[in-house]
């Protein structure tokens, strides 16, 4: 896509004004996947036939005045663990029965074929979106455009590292502990958490019932407002899912009166990477510059809320899979079986506290919100680990969880955008949250969008990127 | 309960994972027991939040949930 538009908001523009057409945007993508997927492991099953099709169709639907909005003829992927009707949902797992779903298409996925998005394939994902890959089971490993040696954050990895190589230029992900948030961080690109009950979940493999949450990564805010748009809104489907509002257009022009509170208070531990605090800092003060009034805050129930997502996750993660955990073990990746199994280390009393304690927190949150409109901290603590450094069984996950800043959020269910913010000195992207109230996705979005019209990070492409296409 | 890091701990752990039907290997078992203590004291912490004592759980029961709509129907 060199010499294409490089962000959704801008093809749909360029679309519009005759500059491309969704045939030439979708057949640069699957050129782009042709020659780097191999080496990324992004996608779990591409549909090139499908997006020609596609592109075609929104070609002569744009050229006949049918304007399906900002999605229409543009190429994106979906996590594979969302029904689609083009092909099998395998939550890339030996275990998920490819019937599951079959032939049918998640209401998201509905939504985004009725808004004439072109989807190019499923992307890849970790088992059942938690844990990390296991090189002996025979599914892609997803690897990080900005260092093919490291991990590009999971669980929405293909999600994550399709964006950031230009496989496509938007892609549903899925979060329960940050599974939206860390591929954004890890692979340079901006990624929406919306609030719980936001966007329908219904066929959607679930991971863990009262903390996962369906939204997009894209390289923009902007992209990400535009697929909310498309995405929120009830369903009969799940009963979590509430009827609010949400518009992606927000024509205000700076932060004026827009109260921000920083967090480093356990976001930023002795271990973190040197770059994470002056990458805040700066980024903090460009949202001062913009007219925010900026205030230092701490999290209220922070390890409270870090043990309530684990033990949440696990617990409704076992009660799904503990039949097929007991018969077919050995078919889960190893880091899935050894976080699942960590719900039956715990007790149903346990259970129910955490999900009182959530409460106590989310009241808590709702009063720091009194006195301040967003919160930002840190993504991650570092940059994306290497493969090297991970160990593939429990402790790759307890690693993992000590470097991510994610899984708070899950918990009380607030709408958190994830930006890039700059660079460690090795590279490798680094990130920061924005979070905002219940189903105030606009303010943190508007904050994203500001911050990003001042800072070229969400533009920044890796090196394997910008290799030109393989010839046809 | 046997004391957090003993042999009893342990035993308990392999016989929490046993009793719910999962069989890890010897390797897994002893890194479940190895992380069990931090994850035992940090889920009994949870009892420890004075503000939690009369709060409701944010669980979800609604008795007139009985038409939901498949979303695959």
């Amino acid at each position: 896509m060199n010499d294409l538009p490089l962000t959704l908001t801008e093809a749909a523009a360029a679309l519009r004004s005759g500059a491309v057409t969704s045939v030439m945007l979708t057949e640069a993508a699957i050129a782009r996947a042709d020659k780097l997927d191999g080496v990324l492991g992004a996608y779990m099953a591409r549909f090139d036939d499908y997006a020609m099709a596609a592109a075609e169709a929104a070609d002569e639907e744009l050229a006949a005045d049918v304007d399906r909005g900002p999605l229409h003829g543009i190429p994106c992927g979906v996590k594979d663990i969302l029904a689609m009707a083009e092909g099998p949902t395998t939550a890339q797992s030996l275990i998920l029965d490819r019937s599951w779903g079959e032939g049918r298409d998640a209401p998201v996925v509905a939504r985004l074929k009725q808004a004439g998005a072109v989807i190019t394939g499923k992307s890849t994902t970790m088992e059942f979106a938690i844990g990390l890959p296991d090189f002996g089971k025979p599914f892609p490993v997803p690897r990080n455009p900005w260092d093919t040696a490291t991990w590009p954050g999971g669980s929405s990895s293909g999600s994550g590292a399709g964006v950031a190589a230009g496989l496509f230029y938007w892609a549903i992900g899925t979060d329960t502990g940050g599974s939206i948030r860390i591929p954004a961080a890890f692979c340079g690109v901006s990624g929406l958490m919306p609030t719980f009950g936001r966007v329908p979940k219904s066929g959607c493999v679930p991971l863990g019932y009262s903390l996962d949450h369906i939204g997009p990564l894209a390289r923009s805010a902007a992209d990400c407002a535009a697929v909310l748009e498309v995405i929120a809104g009830p369903h009969p489907s799940d009963p979590d899912c509430v009827d609010a509002p949400f518009r992606a257009d927000d024509p205000a022009r700076d932060l004026a009166g827009v109260r921000v509170g920083v967090v480093t208070e356990n976001q930023i531990s002795a271990g973190a990477d040197p770059a994470v605090r002056p990458a805040l800092e700066a980024a903090v003060a460009v949202l001062a510059g913009q007219g925010a009034d900026v205030r230092e805050v701490r999290l209220p129930y922070w390890a409270e809320m870090v043990t309530a997502n684990i033990a949440t996750m696990s617990a409704e993660a076992l009660a799904y899979h503990r039949g097929d955990m007991c018969t077919r073990w050995g078919d889960y990746f190893a880091a899935t079986r050894a976080f699942i199994a960590q719900g039956a280390l715990i007790s149903g009393a346990d259970y129910v506290q955490a999900q009182r304690v959530r409460r106590v927190a989310q009241q808590a949150l709702g009063e720091l919100f009194t006195e301040v409109d967003l919160i930002v901290c840190p993504t991650a603590q570092a940059g994306s680990p290497s493969y090297d450094s991970l160990n593939e069984g429990p402790g790759g996950i307890r690693q993992l969880m000590e470097l991510v800043n994610t899984g708070y959020w899950d918990c009380v269910g607030n709408p958190v955008l994830a930006v890039p913010m700059g660079f460690t000195a090795a590279g490798l992207p680094l990130s920061m949250q924005i979070a905002a109230r219940p189903f105030d996705e606009a303010a943190a979005l508007r904050a994203g969008r500001l911050y990003q019209e001042h800072t070229g990070w969400h533009l920044r492409q890796p090196e394997i990127a910008g290799a030109e296409p393989a010839a046809a | 309960m046997e004391p957090i890091g003993t042999p009893g701990c342990e035993a308990a752990v392999r016989e929490m994972l046993t009793a719910a039907g999962l069989s890890p290997s010897q390797d897994e078992i002893a890194a479940a027991c190895a992380a069990y203590p931090a994850f035992r004291a940090s889920a009994d912490a949870l009892y420890d939040v004075a503000e939690a004592r009369y709060a409701d759980p944010a669980l979800r029961f609604r008795a007139a949930d009985t038409a939901r709509i498949d979303w695959a129907s």
